[in-house]
């Protein structure tokens, strides 16, 4: 794995080809008038709207950095120039793979384990691990100025 | 009396088409089309990851997870146009295999 760049991209074609994936089940469900469609399932209407909340939310979450981003200064501390918004754009780097993970992860783990307790130490170190990982590259992004 | 015993008569109503007899299996073995989505599944990973191997001399196992995966999502998803071939669960865990494929794939690859 290269790094904080190729982290986040992998995670958001992960994103894109789950919701595709769905999408495109549904929606040949309903082009050949289908007995069964995938769209009956209570999991993928949960999804569906777990998808539609967290968009909206990750949405203000980039939009506002965005924004803090070009309304920051640049400005010459004792130690070269800073821009004031890296704080900003650091939480989006860190909430990017988390918002993922909580949309695609958790559909594959329910659907494929079930809602089983004693499944939940396993997923709570895997979830650890990515997380860990993202916040390990986002150090290094920081502390490098690199996202390679 | 007859040399031999013709077999039950079945409920398979073929004027529907040759694909009840598919349907005729499924309902009286459950687990029939799951089993056979997992054939599917194998002979598509393992012979890729193989064919790979021997031509380029290493091969990406994740990769054709991931292929094998779609393919069979796909075929999945296209059974449920034939009433009481395939169950929705049995699509679900598809395509919830090839998700958690496609995350193994792309979060493991060597891109530099």
């Amino acid at each position: 794995m290269g790094g904080v760049k190729n982290f986040i991209i992998s995670f958001v074609l992960v994103a894109v080809f789950s919701m595709s994936l769905i999408t495109f089940g549904i929606q040949t469900g309903i082009d050949n008038n289908s007995n069964l469609s995938i769209a009956d399932d209570p999991r993928i209407q949960s999804f569906n709207s777990s998808l539609y909340s967290t968009s909206q939310r990750y949405d203000g979450e980039v939009n506002g950095s965005g924004s803090a981003f070009y309304n920051s200064p640049p400005t010459t501390g004792s130690e070269g120039l800073q821009i004031l918004s890296i704080p900003s754009i650091v939480k989006t780097l860190i909430t990017t793979p988390l918002t993922i993970y909580q949309l695609t992860f958790g559909f594959v783990i329910d659907t494929i384990f079930g809602s089983n307790p004693i499944f939940d130490v396993i997923f709570t170190m895997l979830g650890g691990l990515v997380v860990g990982i993202g916040l390990l590259y986002s150090w290094k992004l920081v502390r490098s100025g690199s996202p390679d | 009396m007859p040399t031999y015993n013709l077999p039950h008569e079945t409920s398979i109503n073929f004027s529907k088409g040759p694909e009840q007899l598919l349907v005729y299996i499924a309902g009286e073995v459950g687990i029939f089309i799951p089993l056979f989505l997992f054939a599917f599944f194998m002979i598509i990973c393992f012979s890729g990851f193989f064919l790979e191997q021997r031509r380029t001399g290493r091969g990406d196992f994740s990769q054709w997870f991931v292929v094998a995966g779609f393919l069979t999502s796909g075929m999945a998803l296209f059974m449920t146009f034939i009433d009481g071939l395939i169950t929705i669960p049995t699509v679900i865990i598809c395509i919830a295999i090839t998700i958690g494929g496609a995350l193994w794939f792309l979060t493991s690859r060597n891109n530099n």
